[in-house]
């Protein structure tokens, strides 16, 4: 007897594909399946939301933590880079002393910690802050999703219900590392480039996102990319990704020059 | 590139946290919550179902993970899970409050709030944390099939990638997450 595949079996948990006869008779495919089902379900329970703020600086002010102290990319940028381990030769050239990152995002200031409601009053849902991971996918996930439309932290994205119009996965070129998702977002205030990029190695400068021409002779620089790897751009409104529809990553050296090094990491193309 | 790599680099990044957290780093405690107050504060959420309860339980969570930082053991499970672990005291705390002023308040016969199970709460943050640290494209694939439901075909197309890549990603990805409920789960109280 043939037990299902691993892939057959993954498209039955996530529910894309109907149960198979084989499934009735088999005991060990069934286990199988009960696994991959539990995580499924976990999963659906929907993307993490973020705290606000405040909750942050109150634990900073409870602990007498140094006032400096972010929970952001930036201070975390020593201790991932720091790691040679990842990529010998290519990654721990940064290390502890690294140059501060220009594009590491502010985070936002401490405010006073309002007053909320008592339990009593509204409803939980209506009040939850929902953080970057959900709105990344709200606009399409909105059956599983619930408060949208609350605060956002750590990057300057935008809080609209946006839909995605485009969307390349980036790619290394030859001898270089990386990958990652470029997304075109088009929402109420008009169109964003969002990208999401890992496994690239730690830059002696930093990184820059472009958008360029087929003939990847004219080109438009988004914005610098912080440690995190995630980041949204706002296009200006004249700018058309038809025009311009090859999404570029490039390494640049700390040198004061606004233009292209040349040393392009990762490209992918919208509209492809 | 293998996904593997990030993924296990990810791991390797984890000890080198634990460690500085033990050592007292403050660096780390700010990693640590820029990492897993999400999860923390979802979990929270999901089981106290107000915003502001799940914020005060976050705030007790890191200021007790801090204080008692040198009481993580990392051969008893991950730093997530150690976190989850808090987690689930305090709210089951913060339960045992609401429950207690629901009986005083109360007029005789108006139900008192019950949790919600916390074993399926925090196997839902813990793999979505997990999920979270995937390498890409396996993530957004993932993310597509589970948030979107969109089928494996409609990820090829969206994505731009060939069909049997998008499934790969997908039972591979799947089985990761399945291993890791096993290594994860949820800590017994």
């Amino acid at each position: 007897m043939h037990h299902l595949n691993d892939d057959t079996l993954a498209l039955i948990a996530l529910g894309e594909e109907s149960d198979s006869a084989h499934l009735a008779t088999c005991p060990d495919c069934r286990e199988r399946l009960e696994g991959l089902a539990q995580v499924v379900s976990a999963v659906r329970q929907g993307p993490l939301e973020h705290p606000s703020p405040d909750v942050w600086e109150g634990i900073r002010a409870e602990l007498g933590l140094s006032p400096d102290l972010l929970p952001g990319p930036a201070q975390a940028a020593p201790l991932v880079q720091a790691k040679p381990k990842a990529s010998p030769g290519l990654g721990g050239s940064a290390g502890p002393s690294a140059p501060p990152d220009p594009a590491a995002p502010a985070v936002a200031p401490a405010r006073p910690r309002p007053l909320r409601p008592s339990r009593e009053a509204g409803s939980g849902a209506a009040r939850s802050r929902v953080g970057r991971r959900v709105q990344l996918l709200a606009a399409v996930a909105a059956g599983l999703v619930i408060g949208i439309g609350g605060t956002f932290l750590f990057q300057g994205l935008a809080p609209n219900r946006d839909t995605v119009v485009a969307q390349t996965v980036l790619s290394a070129l030859p001898g270089k590392q990386g990958d990652g998702v470029a997304e075109l977002r088009t929402g109420s205030d008009g169109e964003r480039l969002q990208v999401r990029l890992s496994g690239l190695p730690a830059p002696d400068g930093f990184y820059e996102v472009w958008l360029l021409d087929q003939a990847a002779k004219r080109m438009i620089s988004l914005g610098t990319l912080g440690p995190s790897g995630e980041a949204s751009y706002p296009l200006p409104a004249n700018v058309r990704t038809t025009d311009y529809p090859v999404v570029d990553v490039s390494r640049e050296p700390l040198d004061g020059d606004p233009g292209h090094s040349s040393d392009s990491f990762l490209r992918g193309t919208l509209h492809g | 590139m293998s996904h593997s790599t990030d993924d296990d680099r990810a791991e390797l990044d984890e000890d080198a946290l634990a460690d500085g957290l033990r050592g007292g780093d403050e660096r780390c405690l700010a990693e640590a919550y820029r990492r897993w107050a999400p999860m923390v504060y979802t979990l929270a959420l999901r089981s106290l179902r107000h915003a502001a309860d799940a914020e005060d339980v976050t705030q007790q969570v890191f200021i007790a993970a801090w204080k008692g930082r040198a009481g993580y053991n990392a051969e008893a499970g991950s730093l997530a899970a150690w976190l989850t672990g808090i987690t689930r005291h305090k709210v089951a705390d913060r339960w045992r409050l609401i429950q207690r002023d629901q009986k005083i308040s109360h007029t005789v016969g108006s139900a008192v709030e019950e949790p919600p199970a916390l074993d399926t709460v925090t196997d839902g943050v813990l793999l979505t944390d997990e999920l979270n640290k995937l390498g890409e494209p396996r993530r957004t694939i993932l993310e597509l099939a589970f948030y979107q439901q969109l089928t494996h075909i409609e990820i090829a197309a969206k994505l731009d990638l060939p069909l049997g890549t998008v499934k790969s990603h997908i039972s591979r990805g799947l089985d990761r997450l399945r291993r890791r409920l096993g290594v994860n789960g949820a800590p017994s109280e």
